[in-house]
């Protein structure tokens, strides 16, 4: 609906211009004078300038009130790449959509502010919280304090991995979770009154060298990962310590002790033999040593097959 | 709402530029760099000063590609309340042949806060019906920039 004021006030301004370069006042006659012509007048500037109107007066109200929504802020750096695809992917991914529409700030769920940390106009107010990389994004309450004082940060992420979807459930899942401790305890810290804690977050701290982000494959099909180089064989190396180490675990293993123990009974019959090759007195009697070696013997484990076995 | 005074200072008035220092005061709460460097000469345009009036705003704003509205007659009022409620400030006609920068309001304390380009190291704090008369002096013309609201200033708060 095109305000009827429109049709008599375009010939009128062009005289008012001109009568205004003569004044010097910040807001001269002329000015007043154009107001009042004007009349209930609004003119939403910077939206429609392609189709040729330079006018609209079709909504002399105010916008809906947008209080109620949330806050998504990126904080970027220049010449990051993460930052332009975490900005490319709000733009675009159907996963972050129903967070933010950065064509229409008016349809989006959260108000969307992209910031330079290069843009000193803006440095005051980050002074708050610590950036530790870039992107970060920021998640805060309404403003209308619905869910307490606004300036709470709820989510702070630095860095971004290229996969939107996991940044959507992210955004839902820091939303949830502050909604819950909201809803059991509105009266606690994060209704507005709660206490300023200092530097740090309660959440997992900034990667310190940025995530890399997947960059698009030169092929229009997935190359296989190349086959990894084998590498030599590591070689043991040789002491007599650990020799002596190995010794001693191998004789304690079951195989070990049998060894041992044919060991053992080798050394005895050769000692023996010996003595009495030498008419040395012996040091068992014949009975004696039977019962050494045979109790020696019942140590070793049976080399028999087992039994068979019925079955069916 | 607060903006810090050192920051509001670059936005003082020495040259009868009122409008745009209040207009570009709303950019540097709003995060809209083509509307903060309304004043001076960057790569967004070369410096605007001098007084304006209604159609002089609409022909910079087309020119920085500044979305905004630009906003005259008797339904101003609903619109001050509306960038007060949603968290964004509002260049207004405030006194005779003069704009500032509607900075807050505390509806239930009938407080309206304003910051003159005069003397921006303070915010002038304004009963309804003062407001009201510091308004009607200028005429009623109030520009408000159209965009997303910016986000208060971050802070942790535990809650967690």
């Amino acid at each position: 609906m095109k305000h009827p004021t429109v049709r008599l006030l375009l010939p009128s301004l062009a005289l008012s211009l001109l009568a205004a370069s003569l004044h010097a006042q910040d807001v001269p006659d002329v000015a007043r004078d154009e107001i009042l012509r004007r009349g209930d007048f609004v003119e939403r500037l910077g939206r429609f300038q392609d189709d040729g109107q330079t006018a609209i007066a079709e909504a002399l109200e105010p916008p809906a009130d947008d209080s109620y929504k949330w806050f998504i802020s990126v904080v970027t750096t220049r010449k990051c790449r993460y930052c332009d695809a975490l900005k490319h992917d709000f733009a675009t991914s159907p996963h972050l959509k129903p967070f933010v529409d950065t064509s229409d700030h008016a349809r989006s769920w959260a108000h969307f502010n992209v910031f330079s940390v290069e843009d000193q106009t803006q440095s005051w107010r980050w002074k708050g919280i610590k950036l530790g990389g870039f992107p970060t994004l920021l998640v805060q309450p309404p403003r209308n304090g619905r869910f307490g004082d606004p300036q709470t940060v709820v989510l702070q992420k630095t860095g971004y991995d290229g996969d939107p979807a996991k940044l959507a459930d992210a955004i839902r899942q820091a939303i949830a979770a502050y909604a819950r401790r909201y809803a059991q305890s509105p009266q606690a810290g994060v209704h507005g009154e709660g206490e300023s804690i200092g530097y740090d977050p309660p959440f997992s701290p900034p990667p310190r060298v940025e995530p890399a982000v997947p960059s698009p494959s030169p092929y229009p099909f997935d190359v296989p990962p190349a086959p990894a180089p084998v590498s030599p064989t590591p070689q043991p190396t040789d002491n007599a310590l650990s020799l002596l180490a190995g010794l001693v675990g191998g004789m304690l293993t079951s195989g070990g002790l049998t060894n041992l123990l044919l060991v053992a009974l080798s050394a005895l019959a050769i000692i023996r033999t010996f003595r009495k090759a030498t008419g040395q007195q012996l040091l068992l009697e014949d009975a004696a040593y039977q019962n050494l070696i045979d109790s020696l013997k019942s140590l070793l484990p049976s080399q028999s097959p087992p039994p068979p076995t019925a079955s069916g | 709402m607060q903006l810090p005074t050192e920051v509001r200072q670059w936005f003082r008035n020495f040259d009868g530029s009122c409008v745009q220092c209040s207009v570009s005061m709303c950019g540097a709460w709003c995060n809209v760099p083509a509307a903060t460097t309304l004043l001076w000469d960057t790569e967004y345009g070369p410096a605007v000063r001098g007084g304006s009036w209604p159609s002089r705003v609409a022909d910079y704003c087309r020119r920085r590609d500044i979305k905004a509205f630009n906003v005259t007659g008797s339904n101003t009022w609903d619109w001050m309340e509306w960038a007060a409620k949603t968290g964004r400030f509002a260049a207004i006609g405030a006194g005779r042949a003069h704009f500032q920068t509607e900075y807050g309001r505390d509806q239930a304390a009938g407080r309206w806060y304003v910051c003159n380009n005069n003397s921006p190291q303070r915010i002038d704090e304004y009963s309804n019906e003062s407001f009201r008369r510091l308004h009607l002096a200028s005429g009623q013309w109030v520009v408000i920039l159209d965009g997303p609201a910016p986000p208060p200033p971050p802070r942790y708060i535990r809650w967690w």
